[in-house]
């Protein structure tokens, strides 16, 4: 059972009370716009509105305090305050934080209202975050760490995700540094769902799927997508790895349209991944990447067949030329 | 937070040991032939098994390499197996794929018709093996130890190389820490310590360092022992 946008409205304006002044009309007229311009239920379109409105009332807040420090002091305002928040502090639907991330993934866009989509990780959690076309803030790269200032959370499918709005701000921060980490040893592994992949094209989904059918949305047109999933291990420890398509193409050396080639002629999907396992299990690697649950969000990746000094000053720091001191051989424990 | 949960664990969680995945030992041919002997962490049923080295610690999956000498095909009620000797840099080993896996499919292919061959000397292959640690019983009681291949792989010589020192530096690691009393499992391997020869493995290490280019020398003894 839907509601009507007039009861969206009365709703809206139910929720702020008598102290905030809205007009029943004016609220009607911006469910509206958010209905049209992205294309979304009147639900979602209310929660837009409400939280825009939330917005300019703690804006004007600001103005007037703003005014106010500026009545008491001539010394000039200080730098805007970063105050960074943890994602998996994240508990509240429609607050707005600062935070310190990391692009780990970028999506193509489903919808032509979405500016940019994908993930973000700050050493404490991953989450999705969707930036609307018509705001004007800068383009995200992967694999570079950005300030988010004043980004608002956004709870989805009981899932909370980050967006943004006129009074967001993103900066670069590339002499930052989000909780990373690196392993070196031998690729031991690659797991199923590796290689050629398909996922749930519904916005910002992104769920791989299985003949044709996602958890979420049921029968969909998947779209392609390469990565691998290896294990590595350095004989004392193992680690999850997540290549993601930069990743996997660069380290296989082919693109996910000559992957799609492959499996054209073998006319199997699977064949991509195991041309993977053939190419990279057995083989030494040093990795570095972002950690994300169990995983390393692989972010750079090399193969080095070298003998490492570390290794090498193990082994000196255990021996002695001096053979007269150290027979080995000789001495019975 | 866990919407990624979905995305990565959600729909094709198929790990194959679970959160727990056991590392790949780094040992070489003849630390592994004498962990005849095994134990288990949990006393469950289907709880993983661990061979004991003789360095005091568990091994459930090992991670070997050497110069592959013969592929055998051995035709079983269960199908057909293929056993592969190998021989490193202290002694020899066998990879036993007894079961269909991909470590079979290649063992296959490299053995050629007859039942039993040795590979000519311009075929010597640099293979490793990642695999599960096993033992057998011949028909004479005697028990060997083998491993089970997950991956059977060709691969060159400077990964060889690369395996080689890693497992040394990794073998005298393993050394040191069971001859100061600090190794895993130090109480197993102290009771079951007359089966074990370490002096030999330390001499075995010491030719392996000679042949390594950038260090020198012998391994020195351990204090203890030294006296």
């Amino acid at each position: 059972m839907s509601k009507t946008t007039t009861q969206h409205a009365a709703d809206i304006i139910n929720n702020f009370g008598s102290e905030v002044d809205l007009e029943q009309e004016q609220v009607e007229e911006s469910i509206r716009d958010k209905i049209d311009e992205y294309l979304i239920p009147a639900r979602d379109a209310k929660d837009l509105v409400e939280k825009e409105i939330k917005q300019s009332l703690s804006e004007d807040a600001e103005t007037e305090e703003e005014s106010q420090t500026k009545q008491s002091s001539d010394t000039p305002q200080p730098e805007e305050t970063f105050n960074r928040q943890l994602i998996e502090d994240i508990d509240t639907d429609a607050a707005e934080h600062d935070y310190l991330v990391e692009v780990i993934e970028l999506w193509e866009p489903t919808s032509e209202n979405i500016g940019q989509v994908g993930l973000i990780a700050d050493g404490s959690d991953v989450t999705k975050f969707t930036i609307w076309e018509n705001l004007d803030l800068p383009e995200l790269k992967e694999g570079e760490v950005y300030k988010f200032k004043n980004a608002i959370t956004n709870l989805y499918d009981e899932q909370y995700s980050l967006i943004f709005s006129n009074g967001s701000e993103i900066t670069h921060a590339p002499d930052q540094a989000v909780n990373g980490r690196g392993m070196d040893g031998v690729i031991v592994d690659i797991q199923h769902g590796s290689g050629l992949i398909k996922r749930c094209p519904e916005d910002g989904c992104t769920r791989v799927i299985r003949k044709s059918f996602c958890q979420a949305h049921g029968k969909v047109e998947g779209e392609f997508d390469l990565r691998i999933k290896a294990v590595i291990d350095n004989g004392l420890e193992t680690q999850d790895l997540i290549f993601n398509r930069e990743m996997t193409e660069q380290v296989m050396g082919f693109t996910l349209e000559e992957a799609k080639q492959q499996a054209k002629d073998a006319l199997d999907t699977d064949i991509v991944q195991d041309n993977i396992e053939d190419e990279i299990v057995g083989d030494y690697y040093k990795v570095k990447g972002t950690e994300f649950n169990q995983y390393l969000i692989v972010k750079d990746a090399e193969e080095d067949k070298a003998i490492d000094e570390e290794t090498l000053n193990t082994i000196r720091s255990r021996t002695t030329t001096n053979h007269t001191e150290s027979q080995s051989e000789s001495v019975k424990a | 937070m866990s919407n990624q949960d979905n995305n990565e664990n959600g729909n094709d969680n198929q790990t194959d040991d679970g959160p727990d995945r056991n590392e790949a030992v780094r040992v070489f041919a003849s630390e592994f032939n004498e962990a005849k002997f095994t134990f288990k962490k949990e006393d469950k049923k289907r709880a993983a098994e661990y061979n004991l080295l003789p360095t005091g610690v568990g091994a459930n999956r090992v991670l070997m390499m050497g110069t592959l000498m013969g592929i055998t095909h051995i035709k079983t009620d269960n199908g057909d197996n293929y056993r592969a000797r190998i021989v490193d840099n202290t002694g020899t080993f066998f990879a036993y794929a007894g079961q269909y896996s991909d470590a079979t499919e290649k063992m296959s292919e490299l053995q050629p018709d007859d039942s039993r061959t040795n590979l000519n000397q311009d075929e010597f292959k640099q293979v490793m093996i990642i695999g599960k640690a096993g033992t057998y019983e011949k028909d004479d009681n005697e028990h060997l130890v083998s491993v089970e291949p997950e991956h059977f792989i060709i691969t060159d010589r400077d990964t060889r190389k690369k395996w080689r020192a890693e497992t040394v530096a990794k073998t005298l690691d393993r050394l040191e820490a069971v001859e100061n009393g600090e190794a895993p499992v130090q109480n197993k391997v102290d009771q079951l310590s007359d089966h074990f020869d370490r002096d030999g493995l330390r001499s075995d290490i010491n030719e392996v360092i000679e042949k390594m280019e950038g260090v020198s020398g012998t391994i020195s003894t351990n204090p203890q022992n030294a006296v």
